[in-house]
């Protein structure tokens, strides 16, 4: 686990933004790109799903991640896996290693169940915004909707599973200042939906920012800890190369 | 968990009654107050399982909601299945079997080469099932999510491990479901020859439908 976060040369960054509590946002992101999330302010479970860009029904696999890699819980060195055995993104640093692949979006029912009602008449721009509507909004940027949308990674939250399989979660063990970088293996579309989380017992909206940076990652080494992660990654990776290689046909670099 | 609800089938003649083979895709709508048996017939086998809203598709079973609505990742007598939005579309009322997955999904050529080998490809596989028959309802792979293996046996361990080992299916374990909403229920009888999920011999399994009395 890497705790020091690595400073930027500024003429690698993309894009620099941030996400406010409650918001949205997607992007496509190259192959070779890295998102960098900054948990500035501690916040607890910012839900994510992610899509090849050039076939967008191939998507992030809960069941395949944790399968393929047989463990339920995400850190340094593990992948985010599609349908179709290929790597859409891999974790290549991760201060925090708390994030949750089981328990899925928020609903508005969800949110207002614990928070009360926050629409826009009485909250204005501050309106209590859940997920799945979050992700309708945003997946509807590109022409698709509610069969697209999939169980999605809640990143920074601390969901775990008992011996008798039961969920436990637990409130604010994510220190602020936690971060994430995810490298596209792919070409990839990231959806990011910043609400509460599903098991959260706070009665009010209070969802912080999170800071999102995309830069020109470094080039894959051969012993890359994420390909050599396992006999299973290094398929993976394989699989994902070769798929890849459509586009650089002519050497041109996408 | 809310109260439970008792049916006693043993009266009753069941309206669909079929043995299906191993490594076949099934379907079949279930209609509200219907009740679905699935009879593992010889143990050990997993019966991956998807669900529909029968009269709007797009309304599909969610691991994460069904997890999260019983606050635990095993299926077992008294389990909601919950949709997409939130709906309950089926509930478990008796299971002889007391461990069905909801993590691992569904077994793929695609993921067979990054689980096992690249030269598993041309494996048959759960998803290549679902993928048939969904094209011959016109439906497609957008359709397709997390879905529960029943009879299969995935424990995590405290950091996670996740173990696909041995059922601890008999011959003859039975679920049994009832339908509160028309729910259109898609089987693939799993062929995986790669994991002891089927104990290494895919073998048939038994669904009934049962009318409400």
């Amino acid at each position: 686990m890497s705790t020091m976060m690595k400073p930027l040369s500024p003429e690698t960054i993309l894009f620099d933004e941030v996400l406010p509590g409650g918001g949205r946002w997607s992007k496509i992101i190259r192959k070779g790109q890295v998102l960098r999330i900054l948990n500035t302010e501690a916040t607890s479970g910012l839900s994510a799903l992610f899509y090849n860009v050039h076939e967008r029904t191939e998507r992030y696999n809960a069941a395949d991640t944790v399968k393929v890699q047989y463990n339920a819980y995400l850190k340094q060195g593990k992948a985010l896996y599609s349908d179709m055995g290929r790597i859409l993104m891999s974790i290549i640093t991760d201060s925090c290693e708390t994030h949750d692949t089981v328990c899925g979006y928020t609903m508005a029912a969800d949110v207002e169940k614990l928070c009360g009602l926050g629409n826009y008449q009485n909250k204005r721009n501050c309106y209590y915004k859940n997920d799945f509507d979050n992700f309708l909004v945003e997946v509807g940027k590109y022409g698709m909707g509610r069969r697209d949308i999939m169980p999605c990674l809640n990143l920074f939250a601390d969901a775990k599973i008992g011996e008798r399989g039961e969920l436990i979660f637990r409130e604010d063990t994510v220190p602020a200042g936690s971060y994430i970088e995810l490298r596209a293996e792919m070409d990839v579309l990231i959806i990011l939906s910043n609400t509460v989380h599903i098991l959260s017992s706070k009665d009010t909206y209070d969802v912080k920012p999170v800071s999102l940076t995309v830069y020109q990652g470094d080039a894959v080494a051969e012993d890359d800890i994420c390909v050599i992660d396992s006999e299973r990654s290094e398929r993976a990776f394989v699989n994902t190369r070769n798929y890849m290689k459509q586009f650089t046909q002519g050497g041109g670099n996408v | 968990m809310s109260e439970m609800i008792t049916v006693d089938l043993t009266l009753n003649e069941p309206i669909y009654d079929e043995t299906i083979p191993a490594g076949e895709p099934w379907y079949h709508v279930v209609k509200a107050g219907e009740v679905l048996r699935i009879v593992d017939l010889e143990g050990c086998q997993a019966v991956d399982t998807l669900f529909y809203n029968a009269n709007d598709v797009t309304e599909r079973y969610s691991a994460p909601q069904t997890i999260v609505r019983q606050k635990n990742i095993f299926v077992e007598t008294g389990t909601e299945l919950v949709s997409n939005l939130g709906n309950t579309m089926m509930k478990v009322i008796s299971d002889t079997c007391g461990r069905h997955d909801t993590l691992g999904g569904a077994c793929s050529a695609e993921s067979n080469t990054v689980r096992y080998a690249l030269d598993k490809l041309d494996m048959h596989s759960c998803r290549d099932n679902y993928l048939l028959a969904l094209g011959q309802m016109g439906m497609d792979k957008r359709d397709l999510v997390s879905n529960i293996n029943f009879f299969m046996n995935v424990p995590v361990e405290a950091d996670g491990t996740l173990a696909i080992i041995d059922g601890i299916s008999t011959p003859g374990s039975t679920i049994e479901l009832i339908a509160l909403m028309d729910t259109l229920v898609l089987i693939s009888n799993c062929p995986q020859l790669n994991n002891p999920c089927n104990a290494f011999n895919p073998t048939p399994v038994r669904l009934s439908i049962y009318k409400p009395f």
